[in-house]
C-alpha cells in the first residue's frame, strides 16, 4: 500500500496537516514546487505542470505508482475521529492513522473491492454499531484504490471522486466505506490546493455533466449554501 | 450615332479594376467599429482563452475578423477586437454587403457553425496531440470534450421525459444481486481457530512506519467462498 498526498502551494503548512498524520506518505507535487517540498520530505512524486485538477491528477498518480494499492489523502486532512461508542474520539497519532488505513486496505482486498474509504461525516449518533460498513455510497478526502481497472474521468477537475465511486458502483457493484472512522479536514484559508480550478461556472458545469452522466443515481442537494452530493444507488 | 460614339469612348477609357468581393487586410483593431446588432456576449473565460491563443507563439492569428466596408461595421470578430491593443493591426476579411445582408450574416454565421455535431472520439484523438500549456485553453479543451460527452449521454438518454434510469440500466441490481455482510463474534479460542481454518482466513502482513512488520489476520471472506468451504467442511465432517 502506498499513501500519496497530492499537494500544491502548501509547502509552508502541510507539515502541520496531512504530513503530520501520515509522515511516511509520498507527496505528489508539481515540477515547479519540488524545491519547496523537498525541504519537507525526500519522498516526492513529481508530476508535470500540465497535470491539473482532481481527475487528471488522481489518474496521473495511478498511472505512475506501481503499488497495486494506492491511498490518496487530501493535504488538509489533520486528524481522525473514531465514532465507535457514544463519544467520538480524536486520533492524531500517526501510527494509529496508518494502521486504520492499512487495515481497511486489507479488508477491501479480502472483500474483492477496488475502491474504499471512510465515513465523511463525524457524527457518532448516526453511526450504527451493528452496521460498521456501508457499500453504496462514495468516498473523498481519503480514497483507497486497488488495481487500475477503473480510470478517473479526466474531464472533472473538481468533483472527480464521486464519479470514480459511481463507476465502481456500476462495474464492481460496491464501494467499501468504513463507518467507524472519519478523516477530518481543516480547511486552508486562501490559495493552494485545487483553488485555481475552482470557479462557480466550472462547478456548475461539472454538476451539469455529472447529472447528465449519472442521472437519478446522483442527487445534488443544495443546503445551507453548500452543495451536497448524494449517491442514490441501492445495494 | 452619338450614343455609339460615347459607348466607344467609354470602352476605350481606362477603368479601375473592380474590387474583389472579399479581401484580406490588416487593419488597426481600434478602427473597427462594433456592430450595434451584435448579439453574442463574450465571457471572461472566452476572452482569456482567446488572449492565450493569440499570445501563443505557435498559434497567434489563425483566423480573420469580418468587416462590411459599406456600413463600416464589424460583423464577426468582436471578441478578438476586444482582447488586443487598439493599435494592433489585425487580419480582417473586408466585404461589401447591404445592411439587410449584413443582418442576415450576423444572424446566421455562428448558428450555422454551431449546427455541426462533434465526434467525441475524434475530438479526444485530436486533443491528445495538442500541447496546451495555458490554463484557459486547457480548460477550453476539457470543457469541449465534456460537452461532447454530455451531448452523447443526452442523446443516449432519449426524450427528456423518459425515465432517466433507462440510461444506465446496469447500475440497478439484478433480481439475484444482493450485497451485504455478516459479522461473527467468537468467545472461545478453539471456536475462533476452527472457524479460521474452515473459512480459510489467512494471515496477512501489516507494515508499520520504520519497516516494522506485524502479522495480522485477513478477516473478510467472500460469501460464496464461505458457503463452499462450510459445505465442504460439513461433508468432510459427515463422512468422517
Amino acid at each position: 500500500m502506498k499513501i500519496i498526498i497530492p499537494t500544491k502551494g502548501r509547502a509552508d503548512v502541510i507539515r502541520e496537516k496531512a504530513l503530520r498524520l501520515f509522515p511516511d506518505a509520498t507527496l505528489c507535487v508539481g515540477a515547479d514546487e519540488v524545491e519547496a517540498y523537498s525541504r519537507l520530505s525526500d519522498r516526492l512524486l513529481v508530476h508535470p505542470p500540465e497535470v491539473v485538477g482532481i481527475g487528471p491528477l488522481r489518474q496521473w498518480v495511478l498511472d505512475h505508482v506501481d503499488d497495486p494499492c494506492v491511498v490518496m489523502v487530501d493535504d488538509d486532512v489533520t486528524h481522525v475521529y473514531s465514532q465507535v461508542g457514544f463519544h467520538k474520539e480524536r486520533i492524531e497519532d500517526a501510527d494509529t492513522a496508518r494502521a486504520i488505513v492499512e487495515r481497511m486496505a486489507i479488508l477491501a482486498q479480502d472483500a474483492g473491492v477496488r475502491v474504499f474509504g471512510f465515513n465523511q461525516a463525524a457524527r457518532p449518533l448516526t453511526y450504527a454499531n451493528f452496521r460498521p460498513f456501508s457499500l453504496d455510497t462514495w468516498v473523498g478526502g481519503v480514497v483507497g484504490i486497488i488495481g487500475r481497472e477503473l480510470r478517473y474521468d479526466q474531464r472533472l477537475l473538481l468533483r472527480a471522486d464521486i464519479d470514480f465511486c459511481l463507476q465502481s458502483l456500476l462495474h464492481d457493484r460496491i464501494v467499501l466505506v468504513d463507518g467507524r472512522y472519519s478523516f477530518i479536514h481543516t480547511r486552508f484559508a486562501g490559495a493552494g490546493g485545487n483553488a485555481r480550478q475552482r470557479s462557480s461556472e466550472r462547478h456548475a458545469q461539472e454538476m451539469a455533466y455529472l447529472r447528465r452522466k449519472w442521472g437519478p443515481y446522483l442527487d445534488i442537494v443544495q443546503a445551507k449554501g453548500t452543495t451536497r452530493l448524494v449517491v442514490r444507488v441501492s445495494r | 450615332m452619338a450614343r455609339t460614339e460615347n459607348a466607344a469612348k467609354n470602352a476605350a477609357a481606362p477603368t479601375a479594376p473592380p474590387k474583389p468581393p472579399l479581401r484580406l487586410e490588416w487593419i488597426e483593431a481600434g478602427s473597427l467599429t462594433e456592430n450595434p446588432m451584435n448579439w453574442r456576449r463574450h465571457s471572461q473565460e472566452q476572452l482569456q482563452s482567446l488572449r492565450e491563443l493569440l499570445d501563443d507563439p505557435q498559434v497567434g492569428w489563425a483566423g480573420a475578423c469580418l468587416y462590411n466596408e459599406r456600413t463600416c461595421r464589424l460583423i464577426d470578430g468582436h471578441a478578438r477586437r476586444e482582447v488586443v491593443d487598439p493599435k494592433t493591426p489585425v487580419p480582417v476579411l473586408v466585404g461589401n454587403w447591404t445592411a439587410e445582408a449584413e443582418a442576415k450574416i450576423l444572424a446566421t454565421l455562428d448558428p450555422v457553425g454551431a449546427m455541426a455535431t462533434g465526434d467525441v472520439a475524434a475530438y479526444e484523438a485530436l486533443i491528445a496531440q495538442v500541447q496546451a500549456d495555458g490554463l484557459w485553453v486547457r480548460d477550453l479543451l476539457h470543457q469541449t470534450a465534456a460537452g461532447l460527452v454530455a451531448a452523447d449521454v443526452a442523446a443516449e438518454e432519449g426524450p427528456a421525459d423518459e425515465d432517466q434510469a433507462s440510461g444506465l440500466p446496469a447500475m440497478e441490481c439484478q433480481p439475484f444481486e444482493h450485497y451485504d455482510y455478516l459479522m461473527l463474534m467468537f468467545r472461545h479460542e478453539q471456536d475462533f481457530q476452527q472457524a479460521c481454518e474452515v473459512l480459510g482466513i489467512k494471515k496477512v502482513e501489516v507494515t508499520y512506519p520504520g519497516g516494522l512488520k506485524k502479522i495480522g489476520l485477513g478477516r473478510v471472506v467472500d460469501g460464496a467462498k464461505a458457503i463452499d468451504r462450510l459445505m465442504a467442511a460439513g461433508k468432510a465432517g459427515g463422512g468422517a
